[in-house]
């Protein structure tokens, strides 16, 4: 039996408190970087994560869309990313928001 | 020869300590004329009174304030000749313009290594010089003022700059405003951070138009400051600005036609477009629910940051436009500025207030 190992990634503790920006050309704590960095290994290795929003001071559509919308650029479908990805947040608005880039970019 | 006896010899002696005396002080006299005439033409300075008031939204303050830093960038930056800045008679400083001149003289400073050729005269008014010494621009240009900076309404306000999209700085200045309620601060955390993110990607994207032609321009700055119950956050960089940059962002995202349509529909009448109606135009694009999210929503972001807010006010300077938008009343209120000047650049304002019971629902 395979069993599923679930990660919790808490963005403001394990990233930054303060993530900005699109690309990793634009600044230290992109979406992109995130992306890459903690995004696309769980995808990758059949896992599943929980990803904590609350703790950092805020986030731009740019970091939010690259983070997440991006994942559909990179050739993973949205019911993929939603089996692996649980988001957590206070803030119904937050996960509105990003499963909406994530459809969006689906509808290219 | 005839022999002196000893009263004329005393007197001829008077006689010539006297002329002695009178030739030392001739010659003492030419020699200062001469030094001074020397220091003058070592160091012509070129005295440049600065405006009363440092303000960018009214067009007579916004003249007098854009034409003072001209003189500035052009006598110094490009002609490479000493100003002396008369800050005699400067009374207000407002967070906009006085963020405006903050960016001009670190750009002037970063470009030109130093800024040895600007000295300065400070304030006569007491709150002007506080301003200008809590924010470093009299040591800057080196000037010894002894103004202590404890007026409240002058120590709050913050100060940070960088280059690339690292908010950091940014975050922990809004995050230490101990009364602003964590959702709004998350908000203009929001604003600013894609303001940010608009000036890595864009708005040095070739020379900025002022003649200085500066190669490899870059850089934001910002202040944050807390009045009577209102919090002012004023981002500014100094690169091309939103009406030359939108047609290639329009591109990059495919609203090219979105955007035409958008301008014939607001100012049916027109052929050719102020700087104002363009980025009031640009903002109704990226509200349009038709556009896709993928890119370019950085606009929106600056106005969520306000639009839940009652007495929020955004304003949106970028050359020689402006974009003013008021919630009052639940009722929000557009503005469109167009100017005679340029800032040569963009400003973007946030203003609200602190409290909580402040917000309306969305």
């Amino acid at each position: 039996m395979n069993t599923i190992t679930t990660t919790i990634i808490d963005i403001g503790k394990d990233f930054s408190r303060y993530p900005a920006g699109r690309y990793e050309t634009d600044g230290p704590f992109s979406g992109e970087l995130f992306r890459a960095k903690f995004l696309v290994p769980v995808l990758n290795s059949n896992g599943h994560v929980t990803i904590e929003l609350d703790e950092t001071a805020g986030y731009g559509s740019s970091f939010l869309e690259e983070a997440f919308g991006g994942l559909v650029r990179l050739g993973y479908s949205s019911t993929q990313i939603k089996n692996t990805i649980t988001l957590h947040s206070e803030d119904p608005s937050l996960l509105e928001e990003i499963e909406e880039y994530i459809l969006d970019a689906e509808q290219g | 020869m005839r022999l002196l006896n000893s009263d004329d010899r005393i007197a001829w002696i008077r006689l010539s300590h006297k002329r002695n005396k009178r030739e030392k002080k001739r010659l003492e006299k030419k020699k200062n004329k001469q030094s001074h005439t020397r220091r003058k033409g070592a160091t012509p300075s070129f005295v440049l009174k600065s405006p009363e008031i440092f303000e960018l939204i009214g067009s007579v303050n916004r003249k007098l304030l854009l034409e003072f830093i001209e003189k500035l960038r052009n006598k110094v930056l490009i002609q490479k000749r000493r100003v002396r800045i008369d800050f005699s008679n400067a009374k207000r400083m407002v967070v906009c313009g006085t963020l405006l001149f903050f960016s001009e003289l670190h750009r002037i400073e970063r470009e030109l290594g130093s800024l040895n050729l600007v000295s300065c005269i400070p304030p006569k008014d007491e709150t002007a010089a506080q301003v200008l010494q809590h924010l470093g621009i009299l040591k800057m240009l080196k000037n010894s003022c002894p103004v202590i900076p404890k007026r409240s309404d002058v120590i709050n306000w913050k100060i940070a700059s960088g280059e690339l999209t690292d908010a950091t700085k940014v975050g922990q200045i809004l995050e230490a405003e101990s009364r602003l309620p964590q959702t709004k601060a998350k908000k203009l955390y929001r604003g600013v951070s894609e303001a940010m993110t608009n000036v890595s990607q864009h708005a040095y994207m070739d020379l900025r138009n002022d003649g200085a032609e500066i190669i490899g321009d870059k850089g934001w700055w910002m202040f944050c400051r807390e009045e009577d119950n209102h919090i002012s956050v004023a981002f500014c960089d100094l690169g091309v600005g939103i009406p030359i940059t939108l047609p290639k962002t329009m591109e990059e995202n495919n609203e090219e036609n979105m955007f035409k349509l958008i301008l014939y529909k607001l100012f049916p009448d027109k052929k050719k477009y102020s700087d104002g109606e363009l980025i009031r135009a640009a903002i109704e694009v990226k509200r349009s629910r038709t556009q896709k999210r993928h890119r370019g929503k950085g606009l929106l972001d600056m106005i969520k940051a306000i639009e839940t807010t009652q007495g929020g006010r955004l304003v949106i300077l970028s050359n020689k436009g402006g974009y003013l938008y008021n919630l009052n009343n639940s009722k929000p209120s557009e503005d469109v500025k167009n100017y005679k000047d340029s800032i040569f650049g963009t400003l973007i304002l946030w203003s609200l207030p602190i409290s909580r019971n402040t917000e309306v629902k969305s």
